[in-house]
Formats: C-alpha cells, structure tokens, sequence
C-alpha cells in the first residue's frame, strides 16, 4: 500500500523529534511529558511527579495520542517518581477512550508507583509491563 | 495527645510527640504540593524512615491535601494545616490534614477523589475524617512497626 509506506518513511526521518512535547506547551515543572512513535505503538513518555497539579500535563498528551488512533498506546511511568490518583484516573480514562481498536498498556517498574495502582485493583483493569520494550513489542 | 511536662514523665495511656513538622496557613493551591512532600520526606528521613516507607505517608498526605485544595473552598482563596508528629508509647506517626472550609460537593471533573480516599484508607493503618462547621480535618496514623521505622521507639 503506496500510502502506507510514504507514512513510514515520513516518521522514520522524524525519529529522533517527538510527536507532542510538553516542553513545546506550558514550558518547564516538575512534569515532561512527550509523545513518540516506536514501531506500531505511540508512546507517552512522562518524566517526573504526577499530581493533581501537573496531571493536565499529562492528560494533554494522552488526549492527543489518543486523536490519532493506534492499535497501540503505550504509557511509560519508568520515570514517574510521583503518582497521585489525579494520574490514575487519566489511565483509567485513557483505557476506557482508546476503544476496542487500541491497545493500552502501562510501563511502571518502580514500587512509589505500582503500590497506588495496585492498591486501587487498576493492576487487574490495566496491562502492566515492566519495560517499554515489552509492552511496545507485546 | 499531649507534650512532654515539666518533670519528662508523660501521663499515663497517653502518646509523646518527640518529632513534629508542620505547614501551617498553606494557601490552598495544588502547586504548593510538590513543596509539601519534598518537605515531609526530608522530615521522615531524619526519623529514619525508609524511602519506602516514605513514600507512602507522602501519598497519603497528598490525597488528603488534594482533597482539600479541590473542595474545601468555594473562591479558591482559603488554607490548609498539615502538622506530622512522631510519637512514642506508641510507636507512631500521625499526621493531620485541616482545611477550614465548607465541604463541597465533589464535581464531577476528570479527578475521581473516591480513588484518592481509597488509597488513603488502604495505606493508613488507622484513618479519620470530620467534617464539621470549622471544617474538615483528616487524621492518618501509622502504628504497625513494619510501617514505621523502629528509630527513636
């Protein structure tokens, strides 16, 4: 499919910029978040504390991953050292707005923030992985 | 609850604060918070905690301090009192969470507080919340030895 191949190579020359930047938004805070294409998957990448103070941050960049339908969305936490519920009600949104055609799935390794997912039982409503590779490549 | 008297004995069946860390008069706006639990854990580590142990008191806290910089008052203006305490006889730490407003009825914005008491009730080893015409004020104490690092106890 000549369309799908001219897709390709467009991202594949953009590899190194992010889709969605934070940085590009509301400037610098204790949260960064990007948005990336990996293989199939986009991949919202957040860096820092996630409270109720900087959750929009984070929720601009889920909406916008989201608008561009995937059959992937991956949500790397690996260097969320803070996860407030104000971050865990956007997964759970997250999860229920990606539809049936969109996977999602949660990178979380560090134990300040598996426990509030755990918790919470959001262990059994979200695919959980324990690296960015795994869960892109499934 | 009482301090230490004059002669060092404390009354009988009651706790000793040996430690306390407050933050008093906190105007009520979340991007306070991130100054809160960097705080709060500086304190807990000079108790001995451990990070992880830490951790969960800071969340904790956290929740409740949402919880009042979301509802507590109608113009936005209003404060919020977080004062910890270390305790002996029991070995504990408590930390209470007041805000001085009217309870508002929780909004339906795209933050579900019914996750953040969750949270709360199933990290606290004992947990109370009062709402009355002064206000609302969270009460969180840690008593299981596990959970509270045995420094100082």
């Amino acid at each position: 499919m000549p369309f799908r191949d001219e897709v390709d190579q467009t991202v594949a020359v953009m590899a190194t910029a992010p889709l969605w930047d934070s940085e590009d938004r509301d400037g610098k805070g204790p949260l960064g978040v990007t948005v990336q294409r990996d293989q199939d998957a986009l991949v919202v990448v957040a860096v820092g504390e996630v409270d109720m103070h900087t959750a929009p941050t984070l929720s601009a960049a889920l909406d916008f991953a989201l608008a561009r339908t995937s059959p992937l969305l991956v949500v790397d936490l690996s260097d969320v050292t803070f996860l407030a519920s104000a971050g865990l009600s956007l997964l759970v949104t997250a999860h229920q707005q990606a539809g049936e055609h969109t996977k999602v799935r949660v990178v979380a390794t560090a134990h300040a923030i598996l426990r509030p997912i755990q918790i919470t039982a959001l262990d059994t409503l979200l695919a959980i992985y324990s690296s960015r590779d795994r869960a892109v490549a499934g | 609850m009482a301090v230490t008297d004059d002669t060092g004995d404390p009354p009988a069946g009651e706790s000793v604060i040996m430690r306390a860390w407050a933050v008093l008069a906190m105007p009520a706006r979340a991007e306070l918070l991130g100054d809160v639990r960097e705080g709060l854990r500086q304190w807990m580590v000079a108790l001995g905690l451990t990070s992880d142990q830490a951790d969960v008191i800071i969340l904790c806290v956290d929740e409740a301090a949402s919880n009042a910089v979301e509802h507590a008052y109608a113009d936005g203006t209003g404060t919020i009192d977080i004062q910890a305490a270390k305790t002996v006889s029991p070995c504990t730490v408590r930390v209470t969470v007041s805000d001085r407003g009217a309870w508002r009825k929780p909004s339906k914005g795209p933050i579900d507080r019914g996750r953040g008491l969750a949270l709360i009730r199933g990290l606290t080893g004992q947990f109370d919340m009062h709402t009355g015409p002064a206000g609302t004020t969270v009460t969180m104490t840690w008593v299981d030895p596990a959970q509270v690092a045995d420094a100082a106890c």
